[in-house]
Order: C-alpha cells, then structure tokens, then sequence
C-alpha cells in the first residue's frame, strides 16, 4: 500500500508562498520513487482557489481546510483545524516550510505527538523501504548533518525556504480537491495575530527584500542615487548596487550585491549604470524578474534582463519617476489624484490597543 | 506576577571550525557562551518585572552550564536553578524541554516563561513551543516586542523577508524573543560578587518525579556530520509554445524566472512608459489597498 505524504501549505496575502511548492516538489521527488500519494493541507479563510495549484504542482489530494477563524494566523487555532485532518489522514511524514509559523504549531505538535520534528532541512527523503532520512543546516549553514530514524516512524520536516526551487509544474492525473470547514471556536485561541505587516524597505535586510533598485557605476555620483531613492520609494523598493558603487561610498557597505556582498532574491531587480560582472551577477540569479538600464547594448545585464532597456539613466529615472507617479495616482482613488499614493506602509513600533479593530 | 527565563550556554560561532572534509566541529577550540536571544529574553524579564515580582533564570546543563546562571544572578535575577540528569552528554530538544517544564511544574508555575528565539549554533527553535505544550500552554515565537497588558501580551513577531506580525497571547504562556528584542544590561560589580559566591540550586531527575524512561523520545538511528554542500536548485523553464503573457504568469507563479529577454530602444520618454507598461502588467504597481 502506497503512505501519504503531508504537506502543509501556507498562505501570505492570499497567495501560496513558494516555500510552500518547494516542500510539494520535495514530497513529489519522494512519491515519484516510491508510489507514495502526495495530501496537502491547506489551512486560511476563502483559500480555496489555491488549491489548483497544489494540485498543478503534484499533490494528489487536497484538503482545503476554510474557516473564517483562521484569517490570521493562531497557532492554537492551526493546531485545532489540523490536528483532526492530519490524524485521519496518518501521514508517513509531515513536510512543512521551516517558517516562524510553522516552529509554533507544528512544534506543539510534534511534542504532542511525541514525533521527531526537523528544522532547517535542505533534503527530505525515505530510504530503503521506508527509512525516513533528513539532511538539515546548523551553525548557520556551515555545518550539515544526516539524520536517518528507524522504519516507519512518522516524523515531521520542516525544508528550509529557497534550498530547492520550483520546477515546472508537474500535475499528476488527478487530484481530489476537499473542502472542510471545521468547527472552531476563536474566543478559545489564546493567540492571535491582528495584522500582518509589510517589511519597511528602508530598513529591510537586502537579503529579504521583494524588491531591489540597484545601482552602478553609471549612477555617476549622490545625485543620481538621491534619484534613484525617490523611485525606489514611489515603489516600495529598497536600495542596493554594485561593490563599485559601495566602494565609492554611494551606499552602505552591507548595500552592495554580488560574491562578496549579499546574495538576493527580491521578486523585481531593477538595475540602472549595472554592467553585469559575473561577481555582481552571481547575487541576483534568484530574482524573478530582472529590469536593466544601460547605455552600452553589449552589456551582460540587459542580456540577462526579462526587460533591458538601452538608453540614458540620467534621462530616463526623472522621467520614470514622474510617470510612476502618474500611474499610481490613476489607480488610487480619483479624489486624491493630487497627491502622491502611499508608499508600503512602514512597520510602526506600536503596538495594537486593547480592543482594536481587527481587519 | 513570576517570570521565569530560559537561558542556554551555546558554541559561539566566531570559535566553530568545521572540517571541510568531514563536516565535524573541531569541538576542543568551541568556546561556550551565553545565547544572544536569551541575554534578550533575559533582559525583557528583568524590565517587565515590578515590584514584588521574581525573575527566575533555569537551564539545563552540566555543571559548565552554572555561568550562565551566575550571569543571570549577577544582572538581578531573583533565583536560579540547574536542572540536569547525570551522563548525559547532550539533550535533544524534546528532553530539554521536558526537564524545564517539569521543573517550573515542581517549583510552582510562573505566569509567563521567556526563552530566545531560535539559537544561534544548531539551534532548531523547537524548545519554547514544546515547553509550552508541555504546559498545556500556548507560545509565540520569534517575538521582537512585547508589553504587558494585564493577563495578556501584545507582541510584535518577525516574519521571514523582514515583514512583521502583530498579537496578543493570553497569559500564562510562552515567549520566545528574537536576539535584536533588547541588549542584556551590564552586570554591577556588587552583583558579580555576589553571583560569584551564590550557591547554585540543582534538580536532578528524582527530584522532579522523572525516571530516566520518561526521557526516551523517538531519536535518529543514524547521525552523520557532512560536509556543508550547495543543493542545486531547480529552475522553471516556461513553456516557449506559450504567448509571452502567459509564459510571464507561469513565471511569476512558479518563482524561478527563465529570462524572457526583451530589449527596448528609443526616445528616454518611450523608454520609461516601457518600464512602467512592463511594471504594471508584472503587477508592481497594484497596491493591495
Ligand atoms: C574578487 C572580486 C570580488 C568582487 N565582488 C563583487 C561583488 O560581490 N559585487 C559586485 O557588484 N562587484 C564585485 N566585484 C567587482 C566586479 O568585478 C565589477 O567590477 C563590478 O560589479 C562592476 O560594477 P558596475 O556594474 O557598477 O560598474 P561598471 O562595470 O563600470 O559598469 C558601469 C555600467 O554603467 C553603464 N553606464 C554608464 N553611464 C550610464 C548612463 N548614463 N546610463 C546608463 N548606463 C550607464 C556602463 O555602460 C556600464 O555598463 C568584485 C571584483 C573582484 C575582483
């Protein structure tokens, strides 16, 4: 008989996180090998729709587990939503994102399961007939150790985010699609998020960022960088560039992208003066989508980029600023077309009074 | 109200030397420290202490382990305790946090337990919401901020790729706070003294009802050191069938972008209606109001 391999999705604005079709890639490697059945578990409110992409990406069954309690991340109320499904369902292994979420519920459970739970995993596979075996980070990813546990004993994974990437989609034929809705009392979680909010990209990590304006040598000094700050903010992105335009004190040390610098993985690189040396473009392999400013046509860069653009970047950032800045008016409220729309809104330190509304 | 703090002596990582071959630490240069994240939680209970309230620092280790207590006693912590089971060499995540919790059971519970989030060297993170379950109490984990609000906590939690979460958590429970939440006090010179000729409480496994059976949680048959190694990662390669619009969707679905490689030359004003077109049809400019 073939096991069940759980996966549990996460969600982050409505959307799976791709952590999330990193574990499902993991848990397909698994099943392709061994005949397993791939059950994913999809815990939110109005998630629903997502679970076409489980499925697209390999999970066999999926169980959409929808309640209006679980909004917001809790993990008392995780924990009651699947701990039910996960007992019916008994999974060989449970594969999860290693996430801050997952290291409070899945954590409980483990130890209310009394199950081994494995953290920061670059590899998860079965061995033999049925061995289940780990690869996992310490000490800051400088050492790896192999775990491998007696047959047969459920254990929980938690893959950390980024060390695998996502294939093409690989559906298998059919996927059953389920919708739960358990009962739960959300006056019960004695947790509760109120809200998420957004890094602020001033501050964030480059390492973190969603998105990057980077800048070269052709940036051409502080002015150009003070104009390549004002799109960065009309776009909710943060600064970054080149050893050389750190070098020259355009940006902070801990700024600069490449080998030597910050490895990224932002999901819009915009990249203005940027020749495209291999030490720059080895930091930048992991970004979505690459946009890139140059006015040498042979440059590296605008080969690599999904949008190269030949041209000016003194003529073109003022331009693309006040053109931003049109856009965005359009598409926020008519009454305010006059001023400019928000930027992300900044993490305040504040913390929620006692009763707010909670969105 | 009683605080009670989790402290740990971990390998500090500017002493690790990993075998490039083997992947084994070279365990006679490790040097052992406080863990940053529980000089933060250490901290955060010493400030969220008022009058009439005790901070009780507790760790599980040998007798090695006693600095960190002394370090504790000698900021103003209240009490401190050792718990430990002779021969052992190392404790899983599960033991640990098993011995602590039924240790805080045995010494009467306190309302509130801050750990650090998270440890540097190995650190799985697991320790905080096991003890909690072990308690039958909830957690948070990997907590930036927090304030007291009569039997509750409203915190502020880091997310991965620097977004932040804001809650509450109803008291008694579980706190694990980030190593950056606040910045360990400095020791007196009078609180050194007197830390250095305390007297260290331990608790052996007798003492808090444990026999030696209770502490066999299913572990690995196997445990191999590796060498650290780069997985390759996968790369999605959209279909070239496709019109590019769809190929840009299954791009930004599956996150691994094969470049689709358009270049665009013309008058600077062309060029920047191009960017912003491309922007808005990647989506970049929609603001999830
Ligand atoms: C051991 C070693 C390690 C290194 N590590 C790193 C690293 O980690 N990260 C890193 O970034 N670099 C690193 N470097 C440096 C790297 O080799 C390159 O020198 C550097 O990345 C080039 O930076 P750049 O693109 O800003 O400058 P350049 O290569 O000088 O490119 C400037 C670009 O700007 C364009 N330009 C000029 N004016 C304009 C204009 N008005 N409008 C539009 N475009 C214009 C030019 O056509 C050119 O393509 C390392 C080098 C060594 C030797």
């Amino acid at each position: 008989m073939s096991a069940v391999l759980a996966v549990v999705a996460e969600t982050d604005h409505g959307e799976l996180t791709t952590p999330t079709l990193e574990c499902v890639a993991e848990a397909r490697d698994i099943a392709l090998e061994r005949g397993d059945r791939i059950h994913a578990l999809l815990p939110g409110s109005g998630v629903a729709p997502l679970a076409e992409e489980l499925a697209a990406h390999g999970a066999d069954r999926v169980t959409v587990i929808d309640h209006e309690a679980l909004a917001q991340f809790s993990a008392d109320g995780w924990l009651a939503a699947l701990e039910p499904v996960l007992k019916e369902a008994r999974p060989a292994l449970i594969i999860g994102p290693d996430s801050e979420y997952g290291r409070t519920w899945l954590a409980r459970l483990s130890g209310r399961w009394r199950m081994p739970l494995v953290t920061s995993c670059s590899r998860v596979r079965v061995v033999e007939d049925g061995y289940p075996e780990a690869y996992r980070f310490t000490h800051d990813r400088r050492v790896h150790e192999r775990l491998v546990w007696a047959r047969g004993t459920m254990a929980g994974f938690m893959l950390a985010p980024g060390v695998r990437g996502i294939g093409p989609p690989r559906p298998p034929e059919h996927t059953e699609i389920e919708i739960v809705t358990p009962k739960l009392d959300p006056t019960s979680f004695r947790d509760r998020i109120f809200r998420t909010l957004p890094p602020d990209p001033s501050t964030v990590d480059l390492t973190d960022a969603e998105r990057i304006v980077g800048a070269g040598l052709g940036v051409g000094g502080p002015e150009g960088m003070s104009q390549l700050q004002q799109l960065a903010d009309l776009l909710g992105a943060t600064l970054g560039g080149t050893r050389v335009a750190a070098d020259r004190g355009w940006l902070a040390q801990n700024r600069f992208i490449g080998t030597t610098g910050k490895i990224v993985s932002p999901k819009l690189y915009l990249a203005f003066g940027i020749s495209g040396a291999g030490q720059h473009v080895a930091g930048i392999g992991n970004s979505e989508i690459i946009i890139a400013v140059n006015t040498d046509r042979t440059s590296p860069l605008l080969k690599m980029a999904d949008l190269g653009v030949i041209g000016d970047l003194h003529e073109i950032v003022p331009l693309l600023v006040r053109k931003l800045e049109e856009a965005m008016n359009e598409r926020a409220a008519p009454d305010q077309a006059s001023t400019p729309s928000p930027t992300i809104e900044p993490v305040s330190s504040a913390m929620v009074p006692d009763g707010a509304e909670r969105p | 109200m009683r605080i009670a703090v989790c402290l740990s002596r971990l390998p500090d990582p500017k002493t690790v030397e990993v075998d490039p071959i083997t992947g084994e630490i070279d365990a006679s240069r490790t040097l052992y420290v406080l863990n940053p994240a529980d000089a933060a939680a250490l901290e955060i209970a010493l400030e969220l202490r008022a009058p009439g309230d005790r901070v009780t620092a507790l760790t599980v280790g040998s007798e090695a382990a006693d600095s960190v207590l002394r370090d504790a006693l000698a900021v103003g912590a209240d009490d401190v305790l050792r718990v430990w089971e002779e021969d052992r060499a190392t404790t899983r995540p599960l033991v640990t946090s098993l011995l602590l919790a039924t240790a805080l059971r045995t010494e009467g519970l306190p309302d509130l337990v801050v750990c650090g989030a998270r440890t540097l060297a190995g650190g799985s993170g697991k320790v905080p919401a096991l003890i909690a379950e072990n308690l039958g109490w909830p957690a948070v984990t990997d907590v930036l901020e927090l304030s007291l609000h009569a039997a509750r906590v409203h915190f502020q939690r880091r997310l991965g790729r620097g977004g932040r979460s804001e809650g509450e958590v109803t008291l008694p429970a579980v706190l694990a706070v980030q190593a950056d939440a606040a910045r360990l006090r400095y020791a007196t010179l009078p609180g050194i003294m007197r830390a250095e000729r305390a007297a260290i409480p331990v608790r052996h496994l007798p003492d808090l009802g444990l026999s030696p059976l209770d502490l066999n949680f299913p572990s690995p048959t196997f445990r191999t050191p590796m060498p650290p190694y780069a997985r390759p990662r996968e790369v999605f390669i959209p279909d070239s069938h496709l019109p590019p619009h769809e190929r840009a969707a299954q791009i930004t679905s599956a996150g691994i972008a094969k470049r689709s490689g358009k270049v665009v030359e013309g008058a600077p004003e062309e060029l920047a209606d191009a960017i912003v077109a491309f922007l808005a049809e990647q989506g970049f400019l929609d603001r999830s109001a």
